[in-house]
């Protein structure tokens, strides 16, 4: 495989790292381990899920003849540690989370489009699945800011949402990928 | 046979035989080979994909008609949502067949093949309750997401990668507010 195919999965990497790094501080902060377990169970699994995603890009720049990428993204290291100070409430989290996973679809969209047949699947399908981190991140902050934040925890009961969540959390046709980082900036150095 | 009949052949039935949206009688399969044989290669894939969009526009207009959905404005107007964002991808992958100067795959006809789901919604007629829609369109959203993580590997074309790969992440978020709204957890399983 080529030098690009190293660099781009060792970027996407270090986004999935920085991301389990924002989950583990999230996860520490009073605003989350005094909210509803709902958001404290999601928080855990997707901290689960970004694990899982690095591992598994790791494994191809490994398979691609480059190191793996254990790092956090250095553009974003100290935005994310300033962003989850003792202090940061609960729609800062929110805020923060959604801004991450926002970024980490639109670089593996954008990616997919720069590799082969062999690497497309995965960088699609990590999109597919981070995206869906950002809708429900997107539904809790659309609960929070309508002073709804009760229905985080099992109020999701079909009669009980807010009429307008669909156009809240639905906000593309197609995703965006300016937002994509260079395929270098993580790159192991 | 007519240009639409053969376009609605391929939407009811040719996306079902990939993507496992819909159910074909035997009669059909004959009629699928034919169709599919006119888009060969990459255009394939397009056709399918444009079947398979226009089979979820079908989808979501039967919800929006059955009887129980205004029950629910949340389900309501997210099915409106979701009808417009499927409307535009099936109108881009359409653009690339008439690009290509081949017909492009239109219509969702209630005659001769309906998709599993048709009958699930609208027999009896629109009764299905509002759950049991959210749960079809999840299933609907769901295949598709995965469809495109499969299309994404199969295409060659830059343009048509970059839309299924564009297409996938939105799918995604549909099946996540549904189960949502279901009370499920949004993201059940890592790529």
């Amino acid at each position: 495989m080529s030098q690009l195919n190293v660099e781009i999965l060792q970027t996407a990497a270090s986004l999935e790292n920085l991301a389990v790094r924002a989950y583990a501080s999230a996860g520490r902060l009073a605003a989350v381990r005094e909210g509803p377990a709902a958001l404290r169970a999601f928080m855990r699994r997707t901290l689960a899920q970004h694990e899982a995603h690095a591992r598994a890009f790791n494994a191809q720049a490994v398979e691609a003849g480059g190191k793996p990428q254990h790092a956090a993204d250095p553009r974003f290291t100290e935005v994310v540690s300033a962003a989850l100070g003792r202090q940061a409430g609960i729609a800062q989290v929110l805020s923060l989370a959604e801004s991450l996973e926002d970024t980490l679809v639109q670089t593996c969209t954008r990616y997919a489009s720069l590799t082969g047949e062999a690497l497309r699947p995965l960088f699609v399908a990590t999109a597919a699945v981070e995206a869906q981190h950002r809708a429900y991140l997107l539904a809790v902050l659309q609960f929070t800011e309508d002073g709804q934040f009760w229905l985080v925890d099992g109020g999701q009961a079909l009669g009980k949402l807010p009429a307008q969540i669909g156009a809240a959390c639905l906000p593309f046709t197609f995703y965006p990928t300016a937002g994509a980082r260079a395929v270098d900036e993580g790159a192991v150095r | 046979m007519s240009q639409g009949r053969r376009a609605f052949l391929l939407g009811a039935c040719g996306a079902g035989a990939m993507l496992a949206v819909g159910g074909c009688g035997g009669g059909a399969a004959a009629l699928v080979h034919e169709r599919a044989s006119f888009y060969q290669g990459e255009l394939r894939t397009v056709a399918l994909a444009a079947a398979m969009e226009n089979q979820a526009v079908g989808f979501y207009r039967a919800l929006i008609a059955a009887r129980h959905a205004a029950e629910v404005p949340a389900l309501a107007q997210l099915a409106q949502t979701c009808l417009h964002q499927h409307a535009e991808h099936a109108a881009t992958w359409n653009s690339l067949l008439r690009s290509a100067r081949k017909a492009p795959v239109s219509g969702q006809s209630p005659d001769g093949f309906s998709p599993a789901w048709h009958a699930a919604v609208l027999a009896p007629p629109g009764s299905a309750s509002p759950r049991r829609l959210a749960e079809l369109a999840v299933g609907i959203e769901d295949r598709a997401a995965r469809a495109y993580v499969i299309a994404a590997g199969r295409l060659t074309g830059q343009t048509g990668i970059a839309i299924a790969a564009g297409i996938a992440p939105v799918e995604a978020m549909h099946a996540a507010i549904l189960r949502l709204m279901l009370g499920e957890y949004p993201v059940p399983g890592a790529a």
